[in-house]
């Protein structure tokens, strides 16, 4: 959550991640399709939510 | 590092809070339509429900329930110029680079090269979360939405949740 495009100033993360979902519209051959996409964010990272959430983190 | 199973973990804080276990929307059928042209002559634009007001429109309501507020953003906008109101995700790297949630530069730079064919007039931000009305926006606010992209001659419309 927070970064469906990858990392901020990474422009060739977000750039091949757009382009995976516009190429979808090109190959998906049925509706309701979920796509797995295979990069990873290569560093632990806690789930990391909102204030609205109450304490960050807090919801385990 | 595995998975974050975020739906389980947001259910459960859904239930701490007072509310009955969470029932998901379930479309019993997605109907795919294709495309009626290369993407390279689509005419494209995007939806972000992250809480971002663009220039002087006033912020989102991070409190907000059942908010079907909808911005027009000129898709020329300078990235500078948004600001995200919202306390439900971590907005942090988006509020550094707006493109981490809403890929406007990488969206131009896509038409500059031709990959798709241009991006159309405007963008949109709105339905931001917490919208419990599911009737209402099925039946009138998504519609009406549609029907501004028809007119915009929209052919693909990306819908990005934060």
């Amino acid at each position: 959550m927070g970064n469906p495009f990858g990392r901020p100033f990474d422009a060739a993360m977000q750039r091949t991640i757009l382009l995976d979902a516009l190429r979808a519209l090109e190959t998906v051959t049925s509706g309701g399709t979920l796509l797995d996409l295979p990069y990873e964010w290569g560093e632990d990272f806690a789930m990391n939510l909102g204030s609205g959430y109450g304490a960050r983190n807090s919801a385990t | 590092m595995k998975p974050i199973a975020y739906v389980e973990r947001l259910n459960r804080f859904y239930q701490t809070q007072g509310f009955p276990p969470y029932k998901w929307t379930v479309n019993e059928t997605a109907p795919l339509t294709p495309l009626q042209k290369p993407l390279s002559r689509c005419r494209v634009a995007m939806l972000t429900s992250g809480g971002v007001s663009c220039g002087s429109a006033p912020p989102f309501n991070p409190q907000a329930r059942n908010d079907l507020r909808l911005d027009t953003v000129p898709s020329d906008t300078n990235t500078g110029f948004f600001a995200i109101n919202d306390d439900y995700y971590n907005h942090s790297d988006a509020d550094r680079d707006i493109n981490c949630i809403f890929p406007l530069e990488r969206l131009r730079e896509l038409a500059a090269e031709g990959v798709i064919g241009e991006v159309g007039p405007h963008h949109y931000s709105g339905f931001m979360g917490r919208i419990y009305i599911r009737s209402t926006v099925v039946n009138e606010a998504a519609p009406a939405l549609a029907r501004k992209l028809k007119e915009e001659g929209i052919d693909v419309f990306l819908l990005v949740p934060a």
